[in-house]
């Protein structure tokens, strides 16, 4: 069976996809000391929705997504709609590649983050490209993929093993 | 990718409310549409904006304890890596300040005798709030932070912003509690400013880089590295004189400021509540003939 030990109609395992990526949007533009030093905050927001476009995307549906990103797009005060627009477009990827994602070993799913937060970081720089109507600094962007790659790691841990289960079941057996 | 009939019957069953590609591409249409309409009136998500501000600035405030622990390991950590440097440097600049400080006094009685023999007109105080750093709200294009005050403690948009050390940025949406501060980094900051010591006159402008751009000077200024910049106090909106930075580099056409201000360092900030002195007296013979003037244009135009 696709559904595994845990019940996934339970309201509390529905709603926390969504609630990781609520924190992981809110932590993003907590005053950590390093921005400038470093230019750019990693974007935790990106990493909890490539998790769960993978093992999950039915609990975190298209509308969600788009909240999610306008309410980063407030907290990083920029254009509205830029990250909601990224977020959506990685989002829909990483869905049509899960199958090919799912039940990979740890370095190749971490590999394939990379990929996207590059995607996400090319499509946010020609977005806001556009909005500002010049070419915005481009090393802020590549920071912010180095470092949303490098934190990726600390992020795997939320999704809980038996979410893990349930997605591999419905794919490998 | 292709499935086995195995795969795909076991499959279907997580994701049987799974996303379709068209509400995706559908959302991300909307989400395209809302940059354009923000692009195009920027009014519209102004209020959203502000209310955004309002409310999660408390859950940041109520997160700062242990974000300061944080910040400060990793202050701590670049404290110890550099004390030696950091100790050598601060006994070199102590004994310059002590020569500076002898300085001071002495042109500080001279002052206060050459304004006292020409009875000078001192610039009236200004008020301040001071505020706290809740949010550093910025992503890879924008230099922002937010403060916990703001309209209710009479924060208004375009006051400075400064902190112990000089000049940080101003005041861009002010919320009823809490305010967005626009960098002196950020791609749309300009801010008119004074090189010192010749005075030249010029526009700082941010690129969101760390170290923002002087534009405008005159062809002619002589500038050097480590002239002091100031704000000039132009164009009414901030106060003159606020220490900025220093000219740390002069390459080719580009000349770039070094900060005072340390955003890294930045906890406690002062908003200025500078009112430009608009009230200019005007003689009184001059106001008379003034407002008859007005006032026969006005019967005219009737």
């Amino acid at each position: 069976m696709a559904r595994g030990a845990y019940n996934s109609d339970n309201p509390i395992w529905v709603a926390y996809p969504s609630a990781t990526i609520l924190v992981a949007v809110l932590l993003s533009v907590v005053p950590f000391g390093l921005s400038s030093t470093v230019l750019a905050p990693p974007s935790f927001g990106l990493v909890t929705i490539y998790l769960w476009a993978i093992y999950r995307p039915e609990f975190i549906p298209a509308p969600l997504v788009f909240s999610l990103g306008i309410l980063q797009d407030f907290l990083w005060s920029g254009p509205v709609g830029l990250w909601a627009f990224v977020y959506l477009v990685i989002y829909g990827l990483t869905v049509s590649q899960r199958l090919v994602l799912i039940g990979q070993g740890f370095g190749f799913m971490w590999a394939g983050f990379g990929l996207i937060a590059l995607v996400a970081g090319l499509l946010s720089w020609i977005s806001a490209s556009f909005y500002y109507g010049m070419a915005v600094p481009l090393a802020p962007v590549f920071v912010q993929v180095i470092l949303s790659t490098a934190v990726y790691p600390l992020f795997i841990k939320i999704v809980p093993v038996m979410f893990i289960q349930a997605a591999q079941s419905g794919v490998t057996d | 990718m292709v499935l086995r009939d195995s795969q795909t019957s076991a499959y279907r069953g997580s994701t049987r409310k799974g996303p379709s590609r068209f509400t995706i591409a559908g959302f991300a249409g909307i989400a395209l549409c809302f940059m354009l309409l923000d692009r195009a009136e920027a009014y519209v998500f102004e209020q959203a904006r502000e209310a955004v501000t309002d409310f999660t600035a408390p859950i940041f405030e109520f997160l700062s304890p242990p974000v300061k622990s944080v910040r400060s390991f990793f202050g701590r950590v670049g404290d110890v890596v550099n004390i030696y440097d950091e100790n050598k440097e601060l006994k070199e600049e102590n004994a310059r300040l002590l020569a500076w400080k002898d300085a001071a006094l002495r042109f500080e009685r001279q002052n206060a005798r050459y304004e006292a023999l020409l009875n000078v007109r001192i610039d009236p105080g200004i008020d301040y709030i001071t505020g706290r750093v809740v949010t550093d709200s910025g992503g890879p294009f924008v230099r922002t932070l937010v403060v916990n005050v703001g309209r209710r403690d009479l924060v208004q948009d375009g006051q400075a912003v400064i902190d112990e050390y000089g000049l940080v940025g101003r005041i861009w949406g002010a919320g009823r509690t809490a305010s967005r501060v626009l960098l002196l980094t950020d791609l749309n900051s300009r801010v008119p400013i004074l090189v010192e010591p010749s005075n030249y006159r010029g526009v700082l402008a941010g690129d969101n880089r760390v170290r923002p751009r002087l534009e405008f000077l005159p062809k002619q200024a002589q500038v050097n590295v480590g002239d002091r910049v100031v704000t000039s106090g132009h164009g009414g909106l901030l106060p003159p004189d606020i220490p900025i930075g220093f000219i740390s580099e002069i390459k080719d056409d580009q000349i770039r400021v070094q900060m005072y201000s340390h955003r890294d360092r930045v906890d406690q900030v002062r908003i200025l509540n500078f009112d430009f002195p608009r009230i200019v007296d005007v003689p009184e013979k001059v106001a008379a003939t003034a407002s008859e003037t007005n006032a026969a244009l006005t019967a005219q135009a009737n």
